[in-house]
């Protein structure tokens, strides 16, 4: 099983220094994918903003949005934004994709949190098209440029509904979750029907994420990150609080358990944005 | 006065290796600033990735859109793309902004173009409040992350209409035009908001170096401006293709009040650069 990584773009007092470094210490350490989440109303670096910056210093890592809510973004500003990632990383550029939940966010761009399923579903099929070198609408020109992976990105689908998961077969290659694991089987189970139900061959990627925070202070950092990130909803900050692997113990026996489940990629999330969050996960993973 | 260069991220086969080539060694030349163009619907790369990733591979140049259209976009997620370009690149971001004219860019982002200029004035004063810390919408939360450059990126007006030019005093630091006749009426603009010392003036041209130097130039408008039929020639005849017409542009334009030259590539071999920078000295 692969092993990604987060970068700390939601910490308080991340820095442009500081995370061209975690770019370069990510792409020159064990993992596979640098991720990136995904907040409006929130202090956050922008994620596509920050996969592009990450592009231009990395070569092997692959690059990841887990995951970024599409509805509130313009299908064909994404889609170009999206290739043009692609372009400059050499096709190394993975889309998680959701419908997004969070009111302050839809209420910050303006955008319907009514209808947002109907509208992820038309955004999915205008970026496809745009990608495969067809006009964003009809009669009109194409929008560049191809992206360097024919076809487009790569999907994941985002999600634990019912109608999300069923958007796996037509439109994703794989899907990605940050629940444990009885969520993961069931919502994987509805994947991969979702999946055959649509003729597709193999099965979908899996992956799945999870928080972490390593070293002396590891349960003050876990707890001041949650609390902030969480605020709008306490509730999740406490289990997420409580979910945050503290040891590198608990981060290895997790990633057997993740891989016994068949999980292709464990992304590991950090609740600190010093290097050194990534210095013990390098470490300790060794 | 200053030159920049334009990225050719509308060059036919323009690669992700050309454009931070082309970043390192503006960066490390005699240029002030790396710019790119904004178009959707045709095949270019979209200007605010491409400024990202010339943010991470430079420390020295400022990050110029010239221009982007704003109007298309989403006022809120554009604040937030652009506030983290600045923070990438340390303050270096400045972004020439305009309203937008070709019908084929708004039909493919299905915004209407018949009340851009309502739309863009509402944007501006929407992404300006974010840029400072308040809420997008009215008891919601901030949008970050804060900006590096204090209330935000410099903003340069684009555009030649007078609605459009009247802008410049009312939230530009400066004007960005390839033609100088419209930039009195941004000072006068400048003048009637009551601000302080003149707005910055930013100048673009095309050029194009080197023995097949009018071969490159055809190639390139004749794609670029295939949407307005018979206005490549005049295109053609105004890109300069001599170290010496370089030189003497940029005189006129210092004469004309520009405080800086974008030069703007028709090929995407960084040679072009290369043969500037020798040419500038």
């Amino acid at each position: 099983m692969k092993i990604g990584i987060d970068m700390p773009t939601a910490v308080e007092g991340f820095d442009g220094t500081t995370m061209l470094e975690w770019a370069r210490l990510a792409d020159a350490g064990p993992f596979s994918s640098v991720g990136v989440i995904d907040r409006i109303a929130f202090p956050n670096f922008d994620g596509l903003t920050t996969l592009a910056a990450v592009a231009a210093v990395t070569k092997r890592v692959r690059l990841l949005t887990s995951v970024l809510m599409l509805p509130m973004r313009n299908a064909t500003l994404f889609a170009k934004q999206a290739a043009t990632i692609d372009v400059i990383s050499n096709g190394r550029l993975t889309l998680g994709l959701s419908v997004g939940i969070r009111e302050a966010d839809f209420a910050a761009t303006q955008v319907s949190l009514r209808g947002r399923g109907n509208r992820f579903d038309e955004q999915l099929a205008t970026i496809k098209r745009i990608w495969a070198g067809e006009p964003a609408v009809e009669g009109g020109e194409p929008v560049g440029p191809m992206p360097a992976r024919k076809g487009g990105p790569e999907i994941l689908i985002g999600g634990w509904a019912p109608r999300a998961v069923a958007r796996v077969g037509p439109w994703g290659d794989g899907y990605i979750t940050g629940q444990g694991p009885d969520t993961i089987m069931k919502t994987y189970g509805m994947a991969l029907k979702s999946w055959e139900e649509n003729g597709r061959e193999g099965k979908p990627r899996l992956v799945a994420s999870v928080a972490y925070n390593l070293g002396p202070k590891a349960l003050e950092g876990a707890e001041k990150f949650h609390n902030r990130y969480w605020a709008y909803n306490p509730g999740f900050g406490q289990r997420y609080r409580d979910s945050t692997f503290l040891t590198i113990q608990r981060i290895k026996d997790y990633a057997d358990e993740m891989e016994a489940l068949g999980v292709d990629e464990l992304i590991l999330v950090p609740c600190e944005h010093g290097v050194e969050q990534m210095h013990r996960l390098t470490e300790g993973l060794a | 006065m200053k030159i920049g260069v334009d990225l050719p991220t509308a060059v036919e086969g323009v690669t992700g290796e050309d454009i931070l080539d082309w970043a390192r060694f503006a960066d490390t030349g005699p240029f002030s600033s790396i710019a790119v163009l904004d178009r959707i619907a045709y095949d270019n790369l979209d200007p605010v990735a491409t400024l990202a990733a010339v943010a991470a591979v430079t420390n020295r140049v400022r990050l110029l859109t010239a221009v982007l259209m704003l109007p298309m976009r989403n006022a809120t997620l554009f604040a937030k793309q652009a506030a983290t370009i600045d923070v990438i690149s340390n303050g270096r971001l400045t972004l020439g902004l305009s309203v937008g004219v070709r019908e084929a860019d708004f039909a493919a982002t299905q915004v209407s173009l018949r009340t851009r200029g309502n739309l863009f004035d509402e944007q501006l004063a929407l992404v300006k409040r974010i840029w400072s810390g308040e809420p997008a919408v009215e008891g919601g939360e901030p949008v970050g992350p804060a900006p590096v450059q204090k209330g935000g990126p410099e903003v340069l007006i684009g555009g030649w209409s007078p609605r459009s030019v009247e802008r410049v005093g009312k939230w530009g630091d400066g004007y960005i035009s390839g033609n100088p006749d419209t930039y009195p009426m941004a000072l006068a603009s400048w003048k009637e908001y009551g601000r302080e010392g003149k707005p910055r003036f930013v100048a673009t041209v095309g050029f194009n170096l080197g023995p097949k130097a009018l071969e490159g130039v055809e190639r390139y408008q004749t794609r670029y401006w295939a949407y307005v039929p018979g206005s490549a020639q005049s295109r053609i005849d105004t890109t300069l293709m001599s170290v010496q017409a370089i030189k003497d542009h940029v005189r006129v334009m210092e004469d004309h009040g520009a405080d800086e030259l974008i030069l703007v590539p028709c090929e995407r071999g960084v040679e072009q650069m290369e043969r500037l920078a020798d040419g500038l000295g």
